[in-house]
């Protein structure tokens, strides 16, 4: 009963948080969250008996590519705070 | 984004959710059981683990490729990041200067580092028989080198650009050669000879380790600095 | 239902909401996002299926191991291509999509 409620807490959390990444009106929110999606994701990984990706969701998936959508968010936005000035 | 956009969008998102649906209501049944034929196989393979067996042994060819395209991507990266224009972060070989020199940081990098090239060694060791392998401690020890470029060498120790493009290639080169030498024996391509098996993964696992680090690295930039600020 | 049927249903949502999120948007960068959250959709439905009534896989898995490392390095290669679109034109949308 408990690993149900779990699956289906884990299962909307998912959804929500890439709903958020998708559709937020900010970019650097939108990333931030893509980065829970990816954890999130992990712990889908580790339900689904795959440890193996589960790690390599976590460092790869998550972070490297949060860490390098967030580069990204913050070189476009410097760039633009620049150009206004 | 106008109305019509949005509207074609998510038409086309909700024929996609049915279509999907529909389609793993409708899947047929699986003919074949792949678990009990890598189950069965796994003597042969030299590993215990079951996902290393598969990624190394019985599809090395993907994995071959999956390293080609790392590679790939590292160098395009590398190669278009050194224009001034699109430069956010210094090209490798003067990052020393950039580093940030706080004490917090130096004392978090000289406790975090031995542990963290502890923790890949022993992820790739462990893929053996666990949970574990080249990709996961690739990634550890990529981690490893963001930390050392955003806090600065440890000890003064610089790598030069020869052994890091060095790094690079050899996992790609060490693979290919290894599977291409099995030609040479009168075997298909990257298929290890069973008694040789465990040597010849753990070798090639180890370089995979080198380049999967070296590549992330490449593609991975690191706290902003001065050079953000150039025109 | 199963645990890995419930996790590809999920997989199967995603794929179809983020792919109605890159039409819908033009900003460069929230199209990669949608593109991250599309694969990683396609992987869950691809582990969920073939693990559904059978126990763990290994080569679905050993499958997407391989499919996030590709991942990542693909969207490397498309930022880095991005911010050199940025610096050479300063927009974050392709010419086709700036009038739209």
């Amino acid at each position: 009963m408990v690993t149900v409620v779990f699956d289906v807490v884990l299962g909307t959390g998912m959804i929500i948080a890439a709903l958020g990444a998708l559709w937020s009106r900010e970019l650097f929110r939108a990333v931030v969250l893509f980065v829970v999606f990816g954890l999130l994701v992990a712990l889908a990984w580790i339900r689904l008996q795959a440890p193996d990706v589960a790690l390599a969701e976590a460092a790869i998936g998550a972070g490297l590519t949060g860490a390098l959508l967030l580069d990204a968010v913050g070189h476009l936005r410097s760039a633009r705070r620049e150009e206004r000035e | 984004m106008t109305r019509a956009r949005t509207l074609s969008a998510g038409l086309l998102s909700a024929g996609v959710a049915v279509t999907l649906a529909l389609a793993i209501r409708d899947r047929p049944r699986a003919g074949i059981d792949l678990a009990a034929t890598v189950r069965n196989a796994i003597p042969d393979s030299g590993v215990e683990h079951d996902i290393t067996a598969v990624l190394l042994q019985f599809r090395s060819y993907d994995t071959l490729l999956e390293i080609a395209v790392l590679l790939v991507a590292a160098v395009v990266a590398l190669a278009l990041r050194d224009e001034p224009s699109s430069r956010t972060v210094p090209p490798l070989e003067t990052a020393e200067d950039e580093a940030i020199n706080t004490p917090l940081l130096a004392a978090l990098q000289r406790l975090l580092l031995p542990v963290m090239l502890v923790t890949a060694v022993y992820l790739l060791w462990a893929g053996a028989f666990q949970p574990g392998g080249a990709f996961q401690a690739g990634a550890v020890l990529a981690a490893l080198g963001v930390l050392w470029r955003v806090a600065g060498s440890p000890l003064g120790v610089t790598i030069s650009a020869a052994w890091r493009r060095g790094a690079l290639v050899i996992g790609f080169a060490v693979f290919l050669a290894a599977g291409s030498a099995m030609l040479l024996l009168g075997r298909p391509l990257l298929n290890w000879p069973a008694e040789w098996a465990k040597i010849i993964i753990i070798a090639i696992e180890f370089v995979l380790m080198l380049s999967i680090a070296v590549s992330l690295l490449g593609l991975f930039a690191s706290s902003p600095n001065a050079a953000d600020q150039q025109p | 239902m199963s645990i890995d049927l419930w996790y590809a249903m999920i997989g199967g949502l995603l794929f179809a909401l983020a792919f109605g999120a890159f039409m819908a948007h033009t900003h460069l960068l929230r199209r990669l996002l949608a593109f991250n959250i599309m694969g990683t959709g396609c992987f869950l439905l691809l582990v969920g299926l073939s693990q559904h009534g059978r126990g763990p896989d290994p080569v679905p898995q050993a499958l997407v191991l391989t499919g996030i490392v590709v991942a990542v390095a693909s969207t490397a290669l498309a930022l880095v291509l991005l911010r050199r679109w940025f610096a050479a034109t300063g927009q974050t949308t392709l010419p086709e999509d700036t009038h739209a």
